[in-house]
């Protein structure tokens, strides 16, 4: 072989040695331990703090690891509201990145300042933990509140009730608030029209007589919670939005735009439930059916002019009843209560 | 520097059409073929009244190719498949295909081309089609893969057949190196149906450098993609392979030396899809190889390193497709199993068989192989090989042993890496060239195959330790004039535990799942075979398989089979 050869091919191993490449060595696939492994804890359950303020911003957060990854699920119940959040992941070490809590609810009502029970429960593992911290103050939750129901009846608010039997459109003081302690009950039997009540809020009943919406109707929700109580299956609930288009002050139903939505109560569980709607996905409609709205077609929440609850019900399907707490927009994204 | 341009020959591009006379315009070549198969499937214990016990199947084919040569640098080939399956009387069951067609050419006596059906291949770790079979088996089987190879487009140089283009040609050079080839193909893998599924083409070429007698190098390129735009799906597949092969060599009067390598790497990646991250890895292997021309004896050592993350779907996809039932016998004893697959489906069932790409690692079953199941790409695998052999000494005998130790690069579920042990043999003696009056043939074959794979971990259950074991032995004795009388006897044991891994989709390990086998499997064969030609020859067979799980999981049955066969290439 010639020297020329002898340099052609050291070129070429010069180029195999210098193919700088770098590899990833961890193992493929999930780990065999996590898979087959023992089920043991190495750090036992525990909570980082016993007592919380969320209403100053505090979080607080739960901690243990595991011989393995693993299904795990820590259940936080308010002792008084039987308020419900449930933290849930598949890992081997719980922390304050998999499982912190700043106040918010999974299952309603909301919980209120008390003191809760926690229980961490794995997945295939009869062992379960248990602790309790308390709640000092619950957390504030940011958006244009309208009611809450725990001021009492606003002297603007609107309200009409048919006379029919059992009628009952009244706040309610007892311990089944979604929220607080007040909640608004809507029931009766009316056997000759759809329209069993209604309850109106208008702008001016608003502390600024106003509002204050964002005219973004893609960045806006109306949220409420709403309860269906056991055995009751035909409400049909019909939240009406009027704007001012005009800024005259007063509504023209000719002339101005109204949407609405219907919420049936196949849509509900029993219990209480959280209602959210964007308000741009909102809808002009005649007995349910969508139409053309009368006023220039664009959403303005900006000059919403009043919220029409309105109650209803097939007159032949007997007595209904629905509570309705903690009417609020948020921005952005549905109310995370 | 003097420039001439070249031709490169595809070697073997055209197969048996080469022995064809080319000075005709228009000619008529092709094969034939007609098959009887009788089957008697019966439990190896107890009754079996369910399944049916007697299966009779066959056909009889013509593959009819016109050959036309319209001018001195074009040819054209179009090959007609004429298929007739047994019980189908007066045109019933009778199926008319077109089975190959191709041009190809010559651009100004320069530039060598082909469009439509190819055969192409690059490098083992590029575009390669590799064998399907790892267990050993005697001369007697070589009839059915030799049909079933021949349907699936399958040549013993390893191509994949694919529709598309190839083009080739090259330099010459009169200083410091002799000639420059370039070779270049692409192929359309999938059509789009112009809604969620896109247009999908593999391409890629190589370009070589023959500096000297002694050494040439060269840039391989294969590329498999999705063409942007072909339809509704944003997400674009994309897998690159560059690797570069270095081969040297120098003989003296009575030696050889032969050193290789080639090393690359890949890249795989999925445009615009956030659920999958772009993977890649490298591969180097080197080869060395030292040959007595007088006695053939060599001696051959190999190391290579595939990195875990490597993919290569010119390389790696697999000709067995072991996800699929076999549509003989599919379900068989009291409770109706499913039959899983054994080695007669590797003579018989061509619906196992692959002729498309994968895009990703496909399902293997350890038993037929598991210490490089994807072939010498397999990814995941760094260790040595080490072969000795003698070839045709003085015509008397062939025999080649090896042994090959693996590991893998990173472990599955574990730091604990498995550990692939493989020794085989292969030997042929031609006793009639060592007698000096018999003249007819008298063939002697014997091979052996063993893999072990191992993995010993800190815990009980990363623990994998599976064995298959084959062996053959098999004759042919020429007794009158062109009629051969052939035995042969294989088998097959696979038994241990493996972890094998489940993978999704994207062809990332999702999962393992526990696989226990203990399964021993053979067939036992004796045949009649008259040549009447090289070309064409009968062959009956009658063979026995035995399938057994020791482990009494599934029931064990046997077959009864015959099979007449007869080929004709003209």
């Amino acid at each position: 072989m010639k020297m020329k050869n002898i340099r052609f091919l050291k070129l070429f191993l010069l180029m195999a040695l210098c193919w700088s490449c770098q590899r990833n060595m961890d193992t493929e696939g999930p780990n065999l331990v996590d898979l087959y492994g023992k089920f043991a804890v190495l750090e036992p359950f525990d909570v980082s703090a016993r007592e919380v303020d969320f209403s100053a911003g505090s979080d607080v957060y739960f901690t243990a690891r595991f011989s393995k990854i693993v299904d795990w699920k820590i259940t936080i119940v308010g002792e008084e509201s039987q308020a419900e959040k449930i933290i849930e992941g598949k890992s081997r070490a719980i922390d304050v990145n998999n499982a912190d809590w700043r106040g918010e609810t999974t299952v309603l009502p909301m919980f209120r300042a008390e003191k809760c029970k926690i229980q961490l429960s794995v997945a295939n593992d009869s062992l379960q933990f248990y602790d309790s911290l308390v709640i000092l103050n619950t957390r504030i939750i940011e958006g244009n509140l309208v009611t809450d129901f725990e001021d009492g009846f606003n002297g603007k608010w609107l309200s009409f009730v048919q006379s029919g039997a059992d009628m009952s459109f009244i706040i309610k003081e007892d311990s089944n608030a979604a929220q607080g302690k007040h909640y608004y009950d809507m029931g009766g039997k009316v056997d000759w029209d759809w329209l069993i009540g209604m309850i109106e809020f208008p702008a001016d009943a608003m502390p600024d007589g106003t509002f204050n919406l964002t005219d973004n109707a893609d960045n806006l929700y109306f949220n409420t919670m709403l309860y269906l109580p056991e055995g009751i299956v035909n409400p049909l609930i019909l939240f009406q939005f009027r704007e001012d288009e005009n800024d005259d002050g007063n509504f023209d139903e000719a002339s101005e735009d109204m949407y609405a939505v219907e919420v049936k109560a196949a849509a509900l569980q029993t219990g209480w439930n959280l209602f959210s709607i964007k308000y741009s996905d909102l809808a002009s409609l005649n007995n349910g059916s969508p139409v053309d709205p009368n006023g220039n077609g664009v959403f303005e929440p900006n000059k919403l002019y009043r919220i029409s609850v309105l109650y209803l019900a097939n007159p032949s399907s007997g007595y209904a009843q629905t509570y309705m707490d903690y009417v609020i927009f948020t921005d952005k994204s549905p109310l995370q209560p | 520097m003097r420039r001439l341009l070249y031709i490169i020959l595809l070697a073997g591009m055209f197969g048996g059409l080469h022995a064809q006379d080319t000075s005709r315009t228009v000619w008529l070549s092709g094969r034939a073929r007609g098959v009887i198969y009788g089957d008697k499937y019966a439990p190896q214990k107890g009754n079996d009244s369910i399944t049916p016990a007697r299966l009779n199947s066959g056909h009889t084919l013509v593959d009819l190719s016109a050959n036309i040569k319209p001018n001195d640098q074009t040819y054209i080939n179009a090959t007609v498949r004429v298929r007739n399956d047994y019980g189908g009387f007066w045109g019933g069951g009778v199926t008319f295909d077109l089975r190959q067609l191709y041009v190809k050419g010559l651009i100004s006596h320069v530039v060598r081309y082909q469009l439509g059906d190819i055969n192409y291949k690059l490098t083992p770790y590029t575009f390669y089609n590799s064998s399907e079979r790892n267990f050993c088996q005697p001369k007697i089987f070589d009839v059915y893969n030799n049909m079933l190879h021949y349907d699936m487009f399958y040549y013993k140089n390893n191509t994949w057949r694919q529709q598309g283009a190839a083009v080739d040609f090259a330099l010459q050079f009169s200083k410091l190196a002799e000639e420059l080839q370039f070779n270049f193909f692409a192929t359309r893998q999938n059509p789009t149906n112009f809604a969620n599924i896109g247009e999908r083409i593999f391409y890629g070429g190589n370009v070589t450098l023959l500096q000297s007698k002694y050494l040439n190098a060269g840039v391989n390129y294969a590329e498999m993609m999705d063409v942007a735009g072909t339809s509704s799906d944003t997400t674009l597949f994309h897998n690159q392979v560059l690797t570069g092969v270095v081969n040297a060599q120098y003989a003296t009067k009575d030696w050889h030396f032969v050193g290789k390598t080639e090393f690359g790497n890949s890249a795989n990646f999925i445009t615009k899809d956030t659920n999958y991250n772009r993977i890649d890895d490298y591969f180097y292997d080197f080869n060395g190889r030292i040959e007595n021309k007088k006695l053939g004896f060599f001696v051959d050592a190999d190391y290579k390193n595939v990195g875990p993350k490597f993919r290569s779907p010119g390389a790696q996809s697999l000709r067995f497709n072991y996800a699929q039932t076999p549509a003989f016998l599919s379900r068989y004893g009291k409770n109706q199993d499913t039959r899983p697959i054994s080695m007669i489906d590797f003579l018989r069932d061509a619906s196992l068989y692959n002729y498309r790409l994968s895009p990703t690692l496909q399902v293997y079953l350890p038993r037929f192989g598991n210490a490089q199941p994807y072939g010498t790409a397999t990814p995941n695998r760094k260790g040595y090989t080490l072969k000795v052999g003698q070839k045709a000494f003085k015509k008397w005998y062939d025999w080649e042993a090896s042994y090959q130790n693996l590991s893998e690069i990173v472990g599955q579920g574990t730091t604990a890496l498995r550990n692939y042990k493989t020794v085989r043999l292969n030997a042929e003696w031609h006793i009639s060239k060592m007698m000096k009056t018999y003249r007819k043939t008298i063939d002697l074959q014997v091979a052996y195959w063993n893999e072990n794979t191992t993995r010993k971990g800190n815990e009980t259950f990363e623990n994998v330790d599976f064995t298959n074991t084959s062996y053959s032995i098999g004759a042919e004795v020429e007794t009158i004039s062109r009629l051969s009388i052939m035995w042969g006897y294989m088998s097959l044991k696979s038994s241990g535990f493996e972890s094998v891994a489940i993978r999704n989709s994207y062809g990332q390990v999702t999962d393992f799942s526990k696989y226990g086998d203990n399964i021993s499997e053979s067939i036992n064969a004796f045949g009649l075979k008259y040549a009447f030609s090289e070309n064409s020859s009968l062959q009956f067979n009658w063979q026995h398989c035995l399938w057994t799980d020791v482990n009494s999981l599934m029931a064990d049955y046997q077959f009864n089979q015959f099979a007449l066969m007869y080929n004709l290439k003209f």
